[in-house]
């Protein structure tokens, strides 16, 4: 190749890239033929609270960031599912012991949301004093209706079947309202 | 009017947004969604006018103000000039800019969106509010509303008046006489109604229905209460006898009102005519409830002592002292380690026609800080026939919960005259509690933790003065060990003692200064 052919071959080499620089800095991508792909959406989060149940026998609040769920119960059964894995924060206790889980949350038309709760074995729930089985119901209770959209009142069903009593002492054969006298002020 | 300012005060405190029940510090309050002004039309029953609206992402809002003034009803500031009370006919409503629920009497009720404060520059500004709360304020008075956003026309029509079949029963029990009003055709919309007292009956006045003569009326005279039961089509009228008064709820599902009447001097002491006559005045029988028992331990304490065994210790002593102590036959619901229902303990208790009813547990909490005895009579949230009942009528069975007693189509009737028995002795549990837990703090030193209200089931449907003792913590490893000690257990026991001994000799001075 001559030194004249070499330069020219240079020139258009360097003319090339030179476009190709202006083409891509132009709008930082590559331009393509079709209309621009949407850039990757951001997921939606909201902020969900949480009632734990901690000394002196009160409940205390715990707010997440969780994604968005795709429908109510999905949503409803991811918060109490959080509740029933245990609070993040010292001296603070889960509700119920580890292997209950929950099954669905569901509210039906007239505002009461029923949280469908399993537990290994089919268990009965946990033998408890008045004081924890108050903590351990109302912590459920407390935290759906902070969360819930439609709901006023909650069911606790356990094992699918709705308990007369907890524990032994709350009366828990009709939809509960939240009890805002157990919420601690200060967590 | 001081009870309606602290009635509005904790709805506006309910209500204040955020939702989360107990807002935390150093959390930045929600931004209020961003809205766009316009001007649509209201159109009530064909007739035009100009009105505001604000849009928001959820959805449209509209104001208040003109709406009331169209419709009627009174619009002001809420107490401390937080939020605002709507005003109709028999009912308040409560409402708080940025606050998706709003209040209506004792009700929370959920809205699609929250009302926004929402003065746009060329209108009065004022509350905007989703059409829902416009449905269910004016709802009942038979008003319909339809919005449509391509028209920007928001139409208000007025339905016709129903004729509502009526159904009365009526039922005597234990001096109440219960009546029911029941609407079966109601169901999607509750009649609107205004209460009238009067010194010998109430009435019930129809706001936007009439009646139709009902099948039957229960027969005049037949009842000591309830002298006739009159209907016309614009309201129904309970004749009362000499010193009867009346309580009101409401049920839902379908919608009744109930009437719950009984005579004023009954309250202090009830006459003999209404008592069934095996249960004379005083106290006679005592029923003693071990709780727990067979495969419900109840709680467990550290060393391993189950609450199910000192209950039952506890109470057989509790028998022994009574008996020696008091003219009174003690009986226990359970005399052995044996499961027993809640509601047999308290059906085997006005079996035994107990002029008393004492559950005896032990408690636990979380950690083992919480020490000291507490003494609970049921709380007004079981015990008040409207929300007992209300949430009865709302108890349908879940999916896949099986078949419940709610199939029975007696059972809420029963559920609320089983409620009523409770409810009717209310102020005497709370006495007997205050003894109780008075005795238990000045002679055993322990913590007072109170006398409280729970919705606890043994308690629901004792017809007699009924408590549940908490005697102290299992969970706490200080007041676990004083529990198993005899001598600690019999200092308990009289403290029980000199408890009902103060209230049966308080009970007989009432009745020697009324006569």
């Amino acid at each position: 190749m001559s030194r004249r052919a070499a330069a020219l071959v240079l020139v258009a080499v360097a003319a090339a890239g030179a476009a190709a620089l202006f083409w891509l800095r132009r709008d930082g991508r590559p331009q393509a033929s079709g209309p621009p792909p949407a850039a990757p959406a951001r997921q939606a989060t909201e902020t969900i609270v949480l009632y734990f149940p901690g000394e002196p026998g009160l409940l205390y609040a715990e707010r997440r960031e969780v994604p968005e769920a795709a429908s109510e119960p999905a949503r409803l059964k991811a918060i109490v599912a959080a509740l029933l894995a245990g609070p993040q924060r010292s001296g603070l206790e889960a509700p119920l012991p580890a292997g209950v889980e929950v099954a669905g949350v569901f509210v039906a038309p007239n505002e009461v949301a029923y949280v469908d709760l399993r537990s290994p074995d089919g268990a009965p729930p946990p033998a408890a004093g008045s004081t924890r089985e108050r903590l351990i119901v109302y912590s459920l209770v407390n935290t759906v209706l902070s969360n819930a959209r439609e709901a006023r009142r909650v069911v606790v069903l356990w094992n699918g079947v709705q308990p007369g009593a907890f524990a032994g002492h709350l009366d828990t054969s009709r939809p509960l309202a939240a009890a805002t006298e157990l919420l601690a002020e200060r967590p | 009017m001081r009870a309606r300012g602290f009635a509005l005060l904790a709805a506006l405190i309910l209500l204040r947004p955020p939702r989360p029940l107990l807002a935390q510090e150093g959390t930045p309050p929600p931004e209020a969604p961003p809205l766009t002004h316009g001007v649509a039309q209201l159109v009530v029953d064909g007739e035009v006018s100009s009105l505001p609206i604000a849009i928001t992402p959820q959805g449209t809002l509209f104001p208040l103000a003109p709406v009331a003034e169209k419709l009627g009803g009174g619009l002001a500031a809420g107490p401390l000039r937080q939020g605002w009370v709507l005003q109709l006919p028999g009912r308040e409503l409560v409402l708080v800019a940025g606050s998706s629920s709003f209040t209506d009497g004792e009700q929370i009720v959920a809205l699609s969106q929250a009302p926004a404060d929402a003065a746009a520059p060329d209108s009065p500004g004022g509350l905007f509010v989703p059409i829902d709360l416009l449905q269910a304020a004016w709802g009942d008075l038979g008003y319909g509303f339809t919005w449509l956003p391509e028209e920007l026309r928001l139409m208000v029509e007025r339905r016709q008046l129903r004729s509502l079949q009526i159904e009365v029963d009526l039922v005597h029990l234990q001096g109440v006489t219960t009546v029911v009003l029941q609407f079966p055709e109601a169901e999607s919309q509750a009649p609107q109604y205004r209460l009238r007292t009067r010194r010998d009956a109430v009435e019930v006045e129809l706001a936007g229905d009439r009646l139709l003569p009902p099948a039957r009326l229960p027969p005049p005279g037949a009842d000591p209460l309830v002298e006739g039961v009159e209907v016309t089509p614009e309201r129904v009228r309970l004749l009362l006898a000499p010193d009867a008064a009346a309580e009101s709820y409401v049920l839902r599902n379908p919608f009744r009102l109930v009437f719950d009447v009984y005579r004023r001097s009954a309250q202090a002491s009830p006459p003999a005519e209404v008592r069934t006559p095996e249960r004379q005045p005083g106290i006679r029988t005592i029923v003693l409830d071990p709780g727990h028992g067979g495969t419900e331990t109840g709680a467990i304490g550290a060393s391993g002592t189950a609450e199910k065994d000192l209950t039952l210790v506890l109470a057989q002593a509790l028998k022994r002292r009574l008996e020696a102590r008091l003219p009174v036959r003690v009986v226990l619901t359970r005399d052995e380690d044996a499961d027993l229902p809640l509601d047999t303990r308290t059906a085997l208790a006005n079996q035994f026609k107990g002029d008393l009813f004492v559950s005896l547990h032990l408690n636990s909490s979380i950690g083992d800080g919480a020490h000291g005895a507490e003494t609970y009579f049921l709380s007004m949230q079981a015990s008040d026939a409207a929300a007992a009942s209300a949430a009865a009528a709302e108890n349908a069975p879940a999916p896949g919960a099986g078949e419940g007693p709610e199939e029975d189509p007696l059972y809420d009737l029963q559920l609320i005259l089983w409620d009523l028995a409770q409810s009717h002795h209310l102020a005497e549990s709370q006495r007997l509690a205050g003894l109780i837990q008075e005795e238990l703090n000045t002679t055993l030193s322990l913590r007072d933790r109170g006398v409280r209200q729970a919705p606890f089931r043994v308690l629901m449907g004792a017809a007699m003065p009924a408590v549940l003792v908490e005697l102290g913590f299992l969970s706490n490893s200080q007041e676990e060990a004083r529990l198993q000690d005899p001598a600690y257990r019999a200092e308990l026991v009289e403290a029980l003692v000199r408890a009902v001994t103060r209230y049966r000799a308080q009970g007989e001075t009432a009745r020697s200064d009324a006569r």
